[in-house]
């Protein structure tokens, strides 16, 4: 699923030897980054579904749905890569063997296929504007078909203990059964730009005007903090919340429009501390080796310290960070940086 | 500041170079960066509400030059555009040889126009310059057809803007040098050395005295005096003081006999030279002696938009409101003693001057915000979200319509859109 599980913390490959690349691609990076422990994939804004090389950037495979946008993190589940794409009368859901990204089967969406998908079982669950589906894995069939009443559009869905998470804007997260498509529960928190991360029992989301902690089973609210009225900016992604990352009994969550980064104690909210950044970030963060890493939309990627909030480094690039959010293959952070792909390696930091 | 449209006072037709036609032909001299030493280019008369954009063939960093018929804009891709402001029409294009983004200049029918980008050619101890091997120029091209009328080499960079008095053309480069030519033909009338390059500081004139602001090299800019202030005598180029502050990529303001210059204090080495602040200095304008000198918190400097790392504010009213970009902060200081008034926090840096009229100040940031601030409190009134980032282009207010560019968009808005 997107960033790998639903604590959104794309930690992997702990024995990965530290990179540092930077490739131009031939559009935007749009979607978050997807590893199978071979290949990285990711969509651009032209179509494209990439298969890179972790080692040298390079891509491996390229498989372009022509007329198309792809905005989606790929999905990888056995041999097979799934990835939306949208774009008038071109939006689909389709799968690609990983090996070399022959297109195994295509099931049609609508123009609003830009969240990521997740694979639970056999099955591929999907969410776009007011549908949720399960997808057969194997071909594509629809299994079920949900809807969330008064949606625009919906975040990513995610897995987590044998339920399906979604947030949708207007305000609304629901739980749905991933076998029968059968709604848990239904509460009006959330939004479309953040995909709910779920943790210690706690489905954390994000909409304008706060941040809050669900409770798993019930949608009952744990916790809320208000977050003041701030400001909308359109430059690398027009999100007005971003997905948390969860790790070790904190939330770390960027509240774009007050360009602040925050870490909520999981349990009860707490501040343990917020830091500003120079431009709002619009991505999930990723935590490794005690820091978090996170890149805003004047182009800064930040080293910031997870327990305090110190800005340990900042490297400024020349395009804005999108929504694209990092992953770290052992001591090297991948990223999406407008139309390049960066691996930056922790000695970068230093 | 409201400025009437000023009448032409005479008209002739322009000579070739080497003749010195009269000076005197626009309808309104736009004599340096954002018209004036306060950088409040407000411009009052009967203008309409307009609405237009119109796209350059590249990014936009230098000011807008006006002359009260035509708007003239230089970009990345190396051209001046003269623009019809009621319309958006382009009504001419010159060519440049490089860059161009030096603010154009406006005086007796003609156009100045540097080149130049932010090229290290040679960068040792006491001896920078920024460049490229084969020079760069000044341009004058003539305001009505932009036909060129002169050149001028440079050896280094001329990307900052020159400023025009008295029938002289005044600019830093990058070869630390400043030069004065004779706006009518190109004639170089003086030449003095500087402490340092100019980078993007535009200079700016008052009275008898020029101010430019230098930067020394990658190695010694971190220096305590790595960075000055210089008065000069455009007419002879002799100096007058020299002070350590500022940054070459801030125009000084001058304005209640203190000049204004923000300054850049950064990391020396790696990923830490991002981390920084900034600081803004008030020198008197005939001693250049410290009047008051404010630092800011620590903060990242960044590239999205345009590299900049200090701001020339802009004063009005007793006020000097200046971006800190480090911080993402506008703020507004008392000019007499830099008593802080307030401070806002935008969405990314802003790195352009802002425009203060009728109450309100008006600037976009790099992560392409746009802002209605009131410059009594700084509340900010208004934001209204672009999908490109505002780079150092600053706007320009003609009567009821805001000139603004956005990265390589030149837009018209209504102010009572706004």
């Amino acid at each position: 699923m997107y960033q790998a599980s639903a604590t959104h913390n794309a930690v992997l490959a702990a024995n990965f030897p530290a990179a540092d690349w930077a490739r131009k691609q031939v559009a935007a990076v749009r979607g978050g980054l997807a590893y199978d422990g071979r290949r990285i994939y990711t969509t651009l804004a032209n179509g494209d579904l990439l298969a890179i090389d972790p080692a040298s950037g390079h891509a491996v495979w390229r498989a372009r749905v022509a007329g198309a946008a792809a905005g989606a993190t790929p999905i990888v589940a056995g041999d097979a890569v799934f990835a939306g794409f949208a774009g008038a009368g071109n939006g689909s859901w389709r799968a690609f063997r990983a090996q070399d990204g022959t297109q195994l089967w295509a099931h049609a969406g609508d123009a609003r296929v830009d969240p990521s998908s997740a694979y639970f079982g056999d099955r591929l669950l999907i969410a776009a504007g007011e549908t949720v589906a399960a997808l057969r894995a194997a071909d594509g069939v629809a299994l079920w078909r949900a809807q969330i009443p008064a949606a625009r559009e919906t975040s990513s869905p995610v897995v987590r203990d044998g339920t399906l998470f979604v947030s949708a804007t207007p305000a609304r997260t629901v739980a749905i059964d991933p076998d029968t498509g059968r709604t848990r529960w239904s509460a009006p928190y959330g939004s479309a730009g953040c995909t709910p991360a779920v943790a210690q029992r706690l489905v954390f989301v994000e909409d304008r005007t706060a941040v809050a902690a669900l409770d798993e089973r019930t949608g009952a609210v744990r916790w809320r903090v208000a977050i003041p009225e701030g400001i909308r900016s359109s430059v690398g992604s027009k999100a007005t919340a971003a997905a948390g990352a969860y790790d070790g009994g904190v939330l770390f969550q960027s509240i774009p429009g007050n360009s602040t980064v925050a870490a909520f104690r999981a349990a009860d909210g707490h501040v343990e501390w917020s830091v500003r950044t120079s431009a709002p970030v619009k991505m999930s963060g990723a935590i490794a080796g005690g820091d978090l890493y996170v890149g805003d939309t004047i182009g800064v990627v930040y080293r910031i310290d997870e327990r305090t909030g110190g800005v340990r480094a900042a490297l400024p690039f020349d395009q804005p960070y999108s929504a694209s959010p990092p992953l770290v293959l052992g001591t090297t952070l991948v990223v999406g940086d407008g139309i390049y792909l960066r691996a930056i390696s922790q000695k970068t930091f230093q | 500041m409201m400025r009437p449209v000023l009448v032409a006072l005479a008209s002739a037709a322009l000579c070739a170079c080497g003749s010195r036609p009269p000076l005197e032909t626009t309808v309104l001299p736009w004599p340096m960066y954002q018209m004036d030493p306060s950088h409040n280019a407000i411009v009052a008369g009967s203008f309409p509400a307009t609405a237009w954009s119109l796209n350059l063939n590249g990014k936009i960093n230098g000011g807008f030059g006006y002359d009260g018929r035509r708007l003239y804009v230089p970009d990345f891709s190396g051209d001046v555009v003269a623009i019809d402001p009621s319309t958006g029409r382009v009504l001419w294009k010159a060519r440049g040889d490089d860059v161009m983004m030096s603010t154009p200049i406006v005086a007796g029918g003609l156009v100045f126009a540097g080149s130049g980008t932010n090229a290290v050619l040679v960068d040792r101890p006491g001896d920078t310059v920024w460049g490229r091997p084969q020079g760069n120029h000044w341009f004058a091209f003539r305001a009505d057809d932009g036909t060129l009328a002169w050149s001028f080499r440079t050896a280094g960079q001329a990307m900052p803007s020159a400023a025009y008095a008295g029938g002289v053309l005044t600019f830093g480069t990058g070869d630390n040098v400043a030069v004065g030519l004779d706006a009518a033909t190109g004639k170089r009338l003086w030449t003095t050395d500087l402490p340092g390059h100019v980078s993007m500081a535009s200079t700016a004139i008052v009275g008898d005295l020029a101010y430019l602001v230098t930067t020394k090299g990658e190695i010694e800019h971190h220096l305590p005096d790595g960075n000055h202030v210089v008065a000069l005598r455009w007419r002879d180029g002799s100096t007058v003081w020299s002070a350590p502050y500022g940054n070459s990529d801030c125009a000084p303001v001058v304005a209640e006999g203190l000049v204004f210059v923000e300054g850049v204090t950064d990391g020396v080495l790696g990923p830490r030279e991002a981390i920084g602040y900034n600081d803004v200095t008030a020198l008197d304008a005939r001693t250049g002696a410290v009047r008051w000198h404010y630092r800011g918190a620590q903060g990242v400097f960044t590239t999205v938009g345009t590299n900049e790392r200090g701001i020339a504010g802009t004063y009005h009213g007793g006020v000097l409101y200046q971006s800190l970009p480090a911080l993402s902060e506008l703020v507004a200081f008392r000019a007499r003693d830099g008593r802080v008034l307030w401070t806002a926090r935008t969405a990314g840096p802003v790195k352009m001057s802002p425009l203060i009229y009728r109450g309100n100040l008006y600037a976009g940031d790099g992560v392409g915000v746009f802002y209605v601030i009131s410059a009594r409190s700084g509340a900010i009134l208004k934001s209204l979200a672009y999908r490109k980032p505002f780079t150092s282009a600053p706007p320009l207010i003609v009567g009821a319509t805001l000139f603004v560019a956005n990265t390589n968009t030149v837009m018209a808005v209504p102010l009572d859109r706004l």
